[in-house]
């Protein structure tokens, strides 16, 4: 079944185009990567899907039905994003975070009913935040603060969950740990995931395809095998690289240089 | 905002001040002359100096104004307030403005030999025209004796002293005509009144003001005990107080509605229709030689009953 | 579980709210029993127990028709102000957004100013116009500092406070001329800048005081309906958006809620600053930000707020002192520590 589907999606900024004709099927169950340079447009893409921008050329579908034509709520009971910026200027706690989650079932001087809160509860106790649950979302570490909003999209119940550099500013085991859980949601509830990562070597590692954008297009999509290839990187990034393989996982692996031995892996080439 | 808020209050003061004083408590006008000329000083303290009696004189204080015919130099004044209308003759007299942003330009051309102005915050602006070479007479009278003083001050300034001491007495004689008229009232049957300037919060005249002596020569008890010459009166102190006169001295609202305030109803003087707008507000909040009229236009608002003043008045 | 988590809630929502509750009244009596004339408690239990025997009738005069339309004016105009803080720092998603730092109750000022300068607001019918007014001057206001602040979809505090100084400015500016324009209405208007508790009601003008309550307790009611998107709103315009909200619709609804509060509170009392400040800040520490708890705490601790605030203008100095100066008073400092302590992911 095909979960989104994109057809010639076109995005201008103040008529500086972002996007420029993108066509992708993102299949139930899958696991995409959205790799790409700073300004390739891979947010605006994501903002676009999540219904967040409505001002495109194109077609954007989910689950068959035109994104113009979801209503937000039923919208957000199908797809759940975590967003890139995650910081909030209020002290709630981390259960009232989550339980806004169910905002999309609940309608005004409705009290959360015992599913809602079951809901919330599995969510997050599947990122490992229930223990949180009274203190502040703004005492949280960086980390914390990731899993609370991820169980916040996942007390939405959607089927898709759309993430927004879910692990910039994050230190490595948490990076690891967060894409973990996306993995697991991935392959046991078998939710069909789309992130978009600065972080080639952890989208090869943990996604089931890549697509890289490139200046608006997709330069290139395919698994992850098939994206690190270094005369790829090279064209895309504009910096000489070596693509190894994660000793352990097998999948690629990237690996950067300083410039002065640019000349030196040429030579070797 | 608070920019706004304070010029506010300054045209709140000016408002407050043209005719009824309340910003400076300073008058200090005294004066001499000598052979050298007039030296006197002004409401704000400054000595200021006359080689001759003023022959052109503009005025920014309609009080001022109605002093100046009152002492038979109308025929000096050149200019005036816009909202000047007394005497009549003044209609046809160069308007320079309002109190508070005269022009300038129109002043200068007029050649005045003197200028009477009202203190109010925009003062300092006028005072600078003195180096344009305008001479600058402040006038702020708070209290009676002070308004005599003031009288005599501007009949010097245009060489009338006589006629303005006469007309010192004149109304000196209208007021104790008046004060033996309500001596014969006993202290514990005197009207109990309470004067109202404005509305949005209520104003009135305590004690130290000549508005407030006002109501007291023509024999009322004035309701308003306030630190200042001029204030804010609580309605409740009103409703406490429980006035037998109430005298609107504004034009803002007509004498039902008074009635019709909250919690008014019940007041002596509402239950027995004692409340006036009709009195001419010009003749008592404005410091000219119309005071003596005014004070007994009260009277006759606060005691009906008893033989109207203006038949024994020889006017 | 669910049990205990909606016990904790109700327990916090009760506890919060009664009390504050109780402090409303307690205030009202305290307020109600001190003024310039000498009352006492004693006096004010005399009038409501109908033992008007022992009390003299210029007591119940002034306990009933002087000050209970004052209290309930502050009332009015305490809990609409903090209300709408509360509703600009969630839509704003900023702690420092307030009507008056905003210049939209100016704009409220503006409209009022306008309708008396050119004599409309006289008579039954005209009353209406000045809330009226009023109402679109404050929307007008808040849609032009939304316009001035917004840059890229997010509202941040220096873009936020900068508009507010200009559209202040602006409406300064446009309330001068009126003034300038003026005659006998200045004082009025001077009124209306100066804000202050003490309006003139009479027996014909009363109900819009009772208009001003409705509206008030319409909008809080509204808002509490809307309290759960509210806190959706609080976490940004993305967040929101992608919980189900259609933010332009949403937020449409409550700038047009909360101008009808202003508008209505502010053409009445003028301009009262800081209430939508400092109280929602107040009461966030003891209700916490969920909307569903905060709005009516808001709006009573708004309302104990300016009942006290408004005792003090009247009795603190032998002549009364606008209740919008002791606001100020309170409200600046308070401002100036908001944006000195504040993390700096909030500003």
């Amino acid at each position: 079944m095909v979960n989104i589907e994109i057809s010639r999606l076109f995005v201008c900024y103040d008529d500086y185009p972002v996007l420029k004709g993108i066509d992708l099927e993102v299949a139930e169950g899958e696991f995409l990567g959205i790799i790409g340079p700073n300004g390739s447009g891979k947010s605006t893409l994501l903002k676009s899907i999540s219904g967040i921008f409505r001002d495109f050329s194109g077609e954007i579908k989910v689950r068959g039905r035109s994104i113009r034509r979801w209503r937000r709520r039923q919208l957000a009971r199908m797809l759940a994003v975590v967003p890139q910026d995650t910081t909030i200027s209020f002290d709630f706690t981390v259960l009232e975070v989550v339980m806004m989650g169910r905002s999309p079932y609940l309608r005004g001087f409705q009290a959360e009913t015992a599913h809602d809160l079951d809901v919330v509860r599995r969510a997050m106790e599947f990122t490992e935040c229930w223990q949180l649950r009274d203190r502040s979302i703004n005492e949280l570490s960086g980390g914390e603060r990731q899993r609370a909003v991820i169980a916040r999209a996942l007390a939405q119940e959607p089927h898709i969950l759309l993430l927004d550099e879910p692990t910039t500013h994050l230190d490595i085991n948490h990076q690891v740990e967060i894409f973990d859980l996306l993995a697991s949601l991935n392959t046991d509830e078998g939710m069909t995931i789309l992130a978009v990562s600065h972080d080639l070597n952890l989208a090869a590692a943990y996604c089931s395809k890549l697509m890289l954008l490139d200046k608006g297009r997709i330069h290139s999509i395919g698994t992850p095998g098939e994206i690190l290839r270094r005369e790829v990187i090279e064209d895309v990034y504009q910096t000489p690289v070596i693509i190894g393989k994660n000793p352990a996982t097998g999948s690629p692996n990237l690996m950067l240089m300083p410039s002065e031995l640019h000349g030196l892996v040429q030579g070797k080439r | 905002m608070s920019s706004i808020i304070a010029s506010v209050l300054a045209g709140l003061c000016i408002i407050l001040s043209t005719s009824l004083s309340g910003c400076s408590k300073d008058d200090g006008s005294g004066s001499s002359t000598s052979n050298a000329g007039i030296s006197l000083n002004d409401a704000l303290g400054r000595e200021v100096l006359f080689e001759r009696p003023a022959e052109r004189v503009v005025s920014l204080s309609p009080a001022v104004t109605e002093i100046l015919y009152a002492i038979g130099a109308g025929d000096k004044v050149v200019g005036v307030t816009i909202y000047d209308n007394f005497p009549p003759e003044v209609k046809g007299k160069e308007k320079v403005g309002d109190f508070s942003n005269p022009s300038m330009e129109r002043i200068i051309s007029l050649r005045p030999d003197v200028v009477f102005i009202s203190p109010t915050q925009k003062t300092e602006r006028l005072a600078r025209a003195e180096t344009l070479g305008l001479k600058i007479v402040a006038v702020h009278p708070v209290n009676l004796p002070e308004v005599y003083e003031a009288i005599k001050l501007i009949g010097k300034v245009v060489g009338e002293e006589q006629r303005s001491v006469l007309l010192v007495k004149k109304m000196m004689g209208e007021f104790s005509q008046l004060k033996r008229l309500v001596s014969q009232i006993p202290r514990g049957k005197r009207r109990r009144v309470y004067i109202e300037l404005s509305q949005d919060p209520f104003w009135t005249a305590g004690k130290s003001s000549f508005v407030g002596q006002l109501v007291e020569v023509a024999g009322g008890d004035n309701i308003a005990d306030l630190p200042l010459p001029y204030g804010t009166i609580n309605p409740e102190v009103i409703i406490q107080k429980d006035p037998e006169v109430i005298i609107i001295a504004h034009p803002g609202i007509k004498r039902d509605e008074v009635g019709r305030r909250l919690g008014w109803a019940r007041i002596t003087a509402i239950q027995t229709g004692r409340v006036y707008d009709d009195i001419d507000v010009d003749m008592i909040i404005r410091y000219g030689p119309r005071l003596g009229q005014g004070a007994r236009d009260l009277f006759k608002r606060f005691y009906p009953e008893i033989v109207n003043p203006d038949s024994e008045n020889t006017e | 579980m669910i049990y205990e988590y909606q016990k904790k809630f109700y327990r916090r929502w009760a506890t919060v709210n009664l009390s504050l509750l109780i402090a409303v009244i307690a205030g009202a009596f305290l307020a109600l029993s001190i003024g310039p004339s000498r009352t006492s408690l004693i006096d004010v239990l005399g009038v409501f127990l109908g033992e008007r025997t022992t009390t003299p009738e210029w007591v119940s005069n002034v306990i009933l028709r002087i000050r209970l339309p004052r209290i309930i004016l502050a009332i009015v105009a305490g809990a609409s102000l903090s209300v709408s803080g509360v509703v600009f720092q969630a839509v704003l998603g900023n702690p420092l957004a307030d009507p008056y730092i905003l210049g939209v109750s100016s704009g409220a000022v503006a409209g009022a100013a306008l309708v008396t300068v050119f004599g409309i607001g006289k008579g039954t019918f005209g009353q209406l116009v000045i809330p009226t007014v009023s109402f679109v001057g404050s929307l007008l206001a808040m849609i032009l500092v939304y316009i001035v602040a917004r840059i890229g979809g997010r509202v941040r505090s220096q873009t936020l406070l900068l508009a507010g100084v200009i559209v202040n400015f602006f409406l300064g500016a446009v309330i001068m001329l009126l003034m300038s324009i003026s005659n006998r209405e200045l004082h009025e208007i001077v009124y209306l800048l100066m804000g202050n508790l003490g309006y003139v009601f009479s027996e014909r003008t009363i109900w819009m005081l009772w208009i001003a309550g409705g509206l008030t307790l319409l909008g809080a009611i509204l808002l509490l309906w809307r309290s759960r998107e509210l806190n959706a709103l609080s976490l940004g315009e993305e967040s929101a958006t992608q919980l189900g909200i259609d933010i332009q619709r949403f937020r449409l609804f409550l700038l047009f809620i909360v101008s009808l509060m202003i508008g209505a509170a502010v053409s009445l009392c003028g301009l009262i600053g800081f209430v939508g400040l400092i109280v929602p800040h107040a009461t966030r520490m003891l209700s916490g930000p969920d909307h569903r708890t905060l709005i009516p705490a808001a709006a009573l601790s708004g309302a104990v707020f300016l009942i006290l605030a408004d005792t003090l203008a009247r009795t603190v100095a032998p002549i009364e002192i606008p209740v919008g100066v002791v606001t100020a008073i309170v409200g600046g400092p308070f401002f100036i520590y908001l944006l000195r302590t504040r993390r700096p992911g909030y500003i």
